[in-house]
């Protein structure tokens, strides 16, 4: 029955990898409905899920029984995704009664699946508020699969500080193998040993080639085996007009070395598994770590072995420049033509080759695989063989002079494997150490040389990788710790090419962003809008940056482009709230928001852009709902605690607002702004020295800050300091000479030291500054008079804002200014009006 | 072919319709003149129209015509005894074609069961001579006898079923459900397990439901799981429900809802075990989802509780309690023996006010279900809703001793004697029992939590709910943390927990009434604190107020100046 099914598998397998969903969802449903094994029912639900049906997996998947791993996670992938997060847990760790698994029970369970498994379990934790246990699971994940980055990501955006240096290294993937080689695991584990190898080339390789390979891998088989059993000549038929599509363009030299390599497993397998026949699992899992745990030990040494050589070289950043450089002139041809396809992934193959035959009988797992042609990801990624390896051209070298012994060589090996194993190992296949042992002197004698080639150049690749990924784990590190400058810094020095990637780019200019300086944030966004027009994640933040530049040109235009391209995305309608929020369209600006929320209910960013506007709107109830959704999306959102400390400040909540300043501080520690804040509101809960302390530490962080300088200078004011004051308004007229309120609060101090003359010109200077803003002071002032009771809080309140306000209508120049207020993007400068 | 040929005819044919009217008119024709029909022919005539009148339900009926064949069938004996001679073949002939006395009563003891008369339905099967009885005599018979409560004969009877036909499950099952050892059980179909291929899982099977039967929900749990895992019982719907079942008896909600959901999905026509399922869900506040599901289930049959049953939960979470209470003994009405059906009525009554009834309800229902915790928690709340304390105390005491010392036991008793401020200590060391066995079970850590509360222990009782919330999350553990916090004047995390809390369960009025709570209070504190503040710093604030006054002169000032320019 097996074997019948596998053209089917294949052929699916096979549309799924050329995008044709509609094909394979529909074989698959037609093997489903003529098998219902539980693997039919995964390759189902994996091609409902890859053709974006997630609810149609999940109502599958959820209808059975799920046994084995890769359904299981597949499952739990789709609860996460229709968030039913609560079932998605209870699918992975649910135990009887309550009891969790443990996550080692987790990885005993999924095997090389943990560190996907737990990083998705850490998603789920996260979610739900078990920060503790979701960083714990992104750890293990990462410990497991260092390539992994999202998992880093994602332990950077709850606060935790992972140190990269840890994370991203290979020796921790050598700990695990090792670990998991020792006896106590056993067979169950072996296949994990491919996990690391599998994964140092999954990161290498796009999977559809793989996928695509291991199609053929599993056509082949198929038919090898029919000719061997003298099926049906139909099905054979049916199968050759399969592969042949595929083997055309691939089998320029390699097909028929790969024909043949895959063969040997696969035929070990028939041989092996043909007496077992248990069921269409049972074989693949139980037999086949035989065939690795041969090759395994001796890899692992290798591994080793190169390791202590090859880790000191490629620390040294500016070495690596150079070496990149060569890199992409002198190498890159010679890897594309014969590394890519020939040398450099062939002896990775021999070891993914045994894992592959396993993964046929489970097959999403996508094997990675020799003949993938070169494409883009290969190409970059033989860079990083070059940038890390000591000299490339000694590697082309020695690759080409051994291109040609490698294949007799490899193919003695693999026989001599199978025989070694067919007859002898059968009888005592659990003793696996004992056969590790004797393979490994077979093995030595004939293959090590031309691994220890491979491996050193594999691990010179992983390494590069390693150590690339560091540092952009560094600089994420720094920017979510909101250590803005010294993301800057780590991320300029990545070697150009990475750098100039959409990604990286919009991670800078979000540190300027947050550094408030627009100016530089905009160049570098306009940037990414360049290298990558097609690149959404960040351009809220371009949009907002273009807000306080009140750039409504651009901003209206990115608006148009990006709601054009992508209408399910959130930031592509928080780009269009924003521009309608420039132009004061509140109303609109309000429903385009939502319409971001309504298309992603996660996206924390947008509930408090649209609570800014409902503040605009005067709305304050609905704002301070949505600054609590986007907190609750999103503990570390910061500016929605900003927002809501805002809002109780406008009520006079002093307390509440400190509260949430000072939690809002906690988040981004190196924010001035905040401090300001902070300051205005101990002011306004009578705590004036603290007021001072907070606004000197604000001053520290930023001394150019002229609204810290401005609030210092009234707090003084307010606390008859008035020679402090005075003295504080003269700095602060050097930083910005052309502020009206300056003159105004010095004319105040002037006023109350006796001075009337002073005090009179300096107000006439700041209504000739800004005449409409003054005018605005008085009217208020009249109306004070008639209504005391909103007196002091309002002032400070106020001033600053319309100074911002005033300020970015005047001229760019000044961008420090309204920078530092409307960084948070409040525009409460809008109510004076 | 005479007459009586042509009525049996058509009642083979199954025209009972039309047999009913013939044998109606033939009945009195042969009641008008006895001479018409011979005592076989009139025998058969009045089992025919029995039988005619048992397929249109009118058992009552149908048991008195019955009755009367019965009646007949011993005349027609005794005077064939009397003339065994005459017409030797042709009686013989006739004799094998007459209805089974047998059948008769049968159909007698049928009637009785349908119409809930068991006391009838017994002596009339117990009078058939127990080497005639038929596997399906015995197994009614032993239904009733278990109903009845004669466990002896109910067990001799079962194990007469399966003697006969060793894979008859249900009588498996009656024969562990009066406590018959699984292994006994086990040896009565071995010999058949072994002969046929692909039947291993049977013992298993057997194994599991002896478990079940014993209470020990765990080891069932484990035992159906295992058989689950084979593909040859993946899916199977019955084996789902049970193991749901088994779930929520062990107080595992989120694995019980999982395992129904998935057997209801694959058997859009499920009722067996659906009432627990549509409880569990109002029980979690997916009202709306029991609205949907009582909706279905009533389409696929009204005659059965559970729809009812699901229908009287939705009422009974949307607090429309005397609906729910009718809805209850609809159920009841259907199926007595529908222990959910008990639970609501119960609980309805409870909530009505009428305390004495619903006690009558629980009691009902943990006979039915001896090993159901939830009808011992409902009596209890009963006891304590009067004021007894003691009965409540005994109750719980019984529990502990009857069914072992688990967590959910531990934490009932606890629950009793935090009731009754004498014994809050033992209340407390129980807890921490529970809580050692079951370190997240849910129920226990929210008394202790309270217990904590009562007792002002706050950071006691926030480690404690951190700690639960490590594992779990949970939307009243959340809102009682915050509720915590807010005792401690941790404001921002209590506001951070009520939050959580509320994304949990946006419709958790308490959550939102502690936060609406908190921002008030928010600002009597901030009140407070400037009353103090007014004492200490009295002077520096109305130095404020001067300046803010001193300040408005000035713009006075100000404007006097601008009038002059």
């Amino acid at each position: 029955m097996t074997v019948l099914q596998e053209p089917v598998q294949a052929a699916v397998w096979h549309a799924l990898n050329h995008y044709a969903y509609r094909d394979a969802a529909f074989l698959a449903e037609r093997l489903y409905a003529e098998v219902h094994s539980e693997e039919a029912l995964f390759l189902l639900a994996t091609c409902y899920y890859r053709s974006g049906k997630a609810y149609k997996a999940y109502r599958l998947l959820k209808g059975h029984s799920c046994t084995t791993p890769q359904c299981k996670y597949l499952l739990a992938k789709c609860c996460v995704d229709l968030s039913k997060l609560a079932e998605g847990e209870q699918v992975l760790t649910g135990g009887v009664l309550n009891k969790q698994k443990s996550q080692d029970d987790i990885v005993a369970e999924f095997g090389d699946l943990a560190c996907y498994t737990l990083a998705l379990m850490g998603q789920i934790y996260c979610k739900t508020d078990r920060l503790a246990k979701g960083s714990e699971c992104y750890q293990k994940s990462l410990s497991l699969n260092p390539f992994l980055w999202s998992p880093f990501e994602s332990l950077c955006q709850i606060g935790e500080k992972p140190d990269p240096d840890q994370l991203f290294k290979l020796t921790s993937l050598q700990n695990f193998s090792s670990s998991i080689s020792q006896p106590p695991v056993g067979l169950v584990h072996t296949p994990s040993h491919n996990v690391c190898h599998r994964q140092v080339e999954t990161v290498l390789m796009e999977t559809p080639q793989d996928t695509l390979e291991l199609n053929r891998l599993n056509l082949e088989s198929s038919n090898s085996k029919y000719s061997s059993l003298n099926m049906d000549s139909s099905v054979s038929y049916i199968d050759a007009s399969v592969i042949s599509p595929d083997s055309v363009p691939l089998g320029t030299g390699s097909s028929l070395l790969s024909k043949q390599v895959q063969n040997k497993p696969k035929s070990g397998r028939s041989l092996l598994g043909g007496p077992a026949a248990l069921s269409p699992l049972t074989p693949s899992f139980g037999i086949l770590p035989l065939e690795p745990s041969p090759g395994d030990p001796s890899y692992l040494q290798n591994f080793t072995n190169t390791g202590s050589v090859m880790e000191p070289p490629p620390s040294g950043a500016p070495q690596k420049k150079s070496v990149a450089r060569i890199g992409q002139t002198g190498t890159k041809s010679v890897f594309a033509q014969s590394g890519n396809s020939r040398d450099v992934i062939p002896v990775p193959f021999n070891q993914t080759q045994t894992t592959a035959p396993q993964t046929s009988a489970t097959p999403q797992v996508l094997s990675p695989t020799i003949a993938a042609p070169p494409n883009v990801q290969p190409r970059r990624s033989s860079r990083l063989f070059t940038s890390a390896s000591s000299t490339a051209k000694e590697n082309s070298k020695k690759l080409k002079m051994k291109f040609p012994t490698k294949i007799p060589n490899r193919k003695t090996k693999s026989k001599t494997s199978k025989g070694g194993i067919t007859p002898s190992n059968m009888n005592d296949s659990i003793e696996i150490l004992k056969l590790d042992s004797s393979i490994l002197s077979e093995g030595k004698a004939n293959v090590v040389t031309p691994q220890l080639q491979a491996f050193t150049l594999q691990k010179a690749a992983a390494d590069g990788l390693m150590s690339l990924m560091r540092e952009m784990g560094k600089g994420y590190l720094a920017l979510c710790t909101y250590n803005c400058k010294e993301a800057i810094n780590i991320l300029s020095q990545l070697p150009s090419h990475h750098y100039n990637t959409g990604w990286v780019l919009g991670q800078i200019g979000r540190a300027h962003f947050e550094l408030a300086e627009y100016m530089q944030a905009e160049r570098i966004f306009s940037e990414v809008r360049r290298i990558e027009s097609y690149q959404v994640e960040g351009m809220e933040i371009y949009s907002t940056t273009l807000w306080h530049l009140q750039k409504d040109v651009a901003l209206s235009a990115l608006s148009k482009e990006l709601t054009d391209m992508d209408k399910n995305s959130p930031e592509a309608w928080c780009v269009a709230g924003n521009c309608f929020s420039l132009q004061r369209e509140h109303d609109i600006a309000i429903k385009f928001f939502q319409r971001a929320i309504q298309v992603d209910p996660s996206f924390a960013y947008a509930y408090t852009l649209l609570g800014h506007e409902f503040v605009l709107t005067e709305e304050l109830e609905k704002a301070l709902a949505c600054f609590r959704n986007a907190i609750r999306v999103n503990t570390r959102h910061y500016n929605a605690w900003y927002g809501l400390g805002m809002i109780y400040y406008k009520q006079e909540k002093f307390n509440l607002a400190e509260i949430h300043f000072k939690k809002a501080l906690s988040i981004n520690p190196q924010s001035s702004v905040l401090l300001c804040h902070i300051g205005v509101v101990q002011h306004a809960l009578k705590k004036s020295d603290h007021a001072l302390e907070t606004l000197n530490k604000a001053i520290d962080i930023d001394p150019k800050n002229p609204l810290c300088k401005f609030h210092r200078a009234s707090i003084l004011f307010a606390n008859e300091k008035y020679k402090a004051a005075l003295q504080e308004l003269e700095e602060l007229k050097q930083i910005v000479p052309k502020e009206s309120l300056v003159y105004f609060l010095i004319g105040k101090v002037y006023k109350k030291l006796g001075q009337t003359h002073l005090a009179l010109m300096n107000f006439s200077w700041a209504m000739d500054l800004d005449p409409k803003g003054a005018n605005n002071q008085i009217k208020e002032a009249i109306d004070k008079r008639y209504l005391p009771d909103d007196d002091e809080p309002v002032t400070p309140d106020n001033y600053p804002y319309d100074s911002a306000e005033a300020e970015a209508e005047e001229s760019q120049e000044s961008s420090m200014t309204d920078a530092d207020d409307g960084q948070l993007h409040t525009a409460e400068s809008d109510e004076v009006f | 072919m005479n007459v009586i040929d042509y009525v049996r005819d058509m009642a083979a044919a199954g025209l009972h319709s039309n047999v009913r009217i013939m044998s109606s008119l033939l009945l009195t024709m042969s009641n008008n003149n006895p001479e018409l029909f011979s005592p076989s022919q009139k025998y058969q005539l009045l089992v025919y129209h029995a039988d005619a009148l048992f397929h249109d339900k009118e058992y009552r009926n149908a048991a008195c015509k019955y009755n009367m064949a019965l009646q007949q069938k011993k005349v027609l004996s005794k005077t064939s005894k009397v003339r065994p001679s005459t017409g030797g073949t042709a009686s013989s002939l006739q004799a094998q074609s007459l209805p089974s006395e047998i059948e008769v009563k049968y159909k007698i003891a049928e009637c009785y069961t349908i119409l809930k008369l068991d006391k009838d339905a017994i002596p009339v099967l117990d009078g058939i001579p127990s080497r005639q009885r038929t596997p399906k005599i015995n197994m009614m018979l032993a239904n009733l006898y278990r109903k009845a409560g004669q466990e002896r004969s109910a067990v001799t009877s079962y194990k007469e079923v399966l003697r006969q036909c060793p894979l008859a499950l249900d009588a498996i099952i009656g024969l562990l459900s009066l406590s018959v050892k699984g292994a006994e059980v086990a040896s009565m179909t071995m010999d058949v397990i072994q002969t046929i291929p692909n039947l291993d899982w049977l013992s298993v099977w057997i194994k599991a439901h002896a478990f079940i039967h014993a209470g020990d929900n765990l080891r069932a749990i484990n035992t159906i799981c295992s058989l689950e895992k084979k593909s040859l019982l993946r899916d199977n719907v019955d084996l789902l429900v049970t193991l749901a079942d088994l779930y929520f008896r062990a107080g595992d909600t989120k694995n019980s809802i999982l395992k129904f959901e998935q057997a209801q999905m694959l058997d859009p026509y499920l009722i067996k075990g659906m009432d627990v399922y549509g409880y569990l869900m109002a029980r979690e506040g997916h009202l709306e989802d029991v609205e949907v599901l009582g909706g279905r289930l009533f389409n696929i049959s009204d005659q059965h509780a559970e729809p009812w049953v699901i229908s009287g939960c939705h009422s009974f979470y949307s607090k429309r309690y005397s609906r729910a209470l009718y809805l209850g003994a609809k159920a009841i009405q259907l199926n007595s023996n529908s222990v959910q059906a008990l639970l609501l009525k119960g609980a309805a009554l409870r909530n009505m006010g009428r305390v004495q009834e619903a006690i009558i309800h629980f009691r009902e229902a943990i006979r039915l279900a001896p090993c159901r915790l939830d009808c011992y928690e409902g009596l209890i709340d009963c006891y304590l809703a009067s004021n007894g304390i003691r009965e409540a105390m005994g109750m719980a005491n019984n529990i502990y001793k009857t069914l072992g010392a688990n967590a959910q036991t531990l934490t009932i008793l606890a629950t009793v004697c935090l009731e009754d401020p004498m014994t809050q200590e033992k209340a407390k060391t129980l807890l921490d029992k529970a809580l050692a066995q079951r370190p997240d079970y849910i129920k226990a850590v929210v008394k202790k939590a309270e217990l904590l509360s009562r007792e002002q222990n706050y950071e006691e009782g926030i480690t404690l709910l951190r700690h639960a919330l490590a594992n779990q999350s949970d939307c009243v553990l959340h809102r009682m943390l915050g509720d915590f916090l807010v005792a401690v004047n941790d404001y921002q995390e209590a506001m951070d927990q009520y939050s959580i809390a509320l994304s949990l369960d946006p419709n958790d009025q308490k959550s939102l009434e502690g936060m609406q709570k908190m921002e008030k209070e928010e600002s009597p504190t901030e009140a407070t604190v400037e009353e103090d503040g007014d004492d200490m710093e009295g002077s520096a604030d109305d130095g404020d107020l001067e300046g803010s006054d001193s300040e408005a002169a000035q713009w006075a000032d100000q404007e006097q100046w601008f009038g002059m320019q």
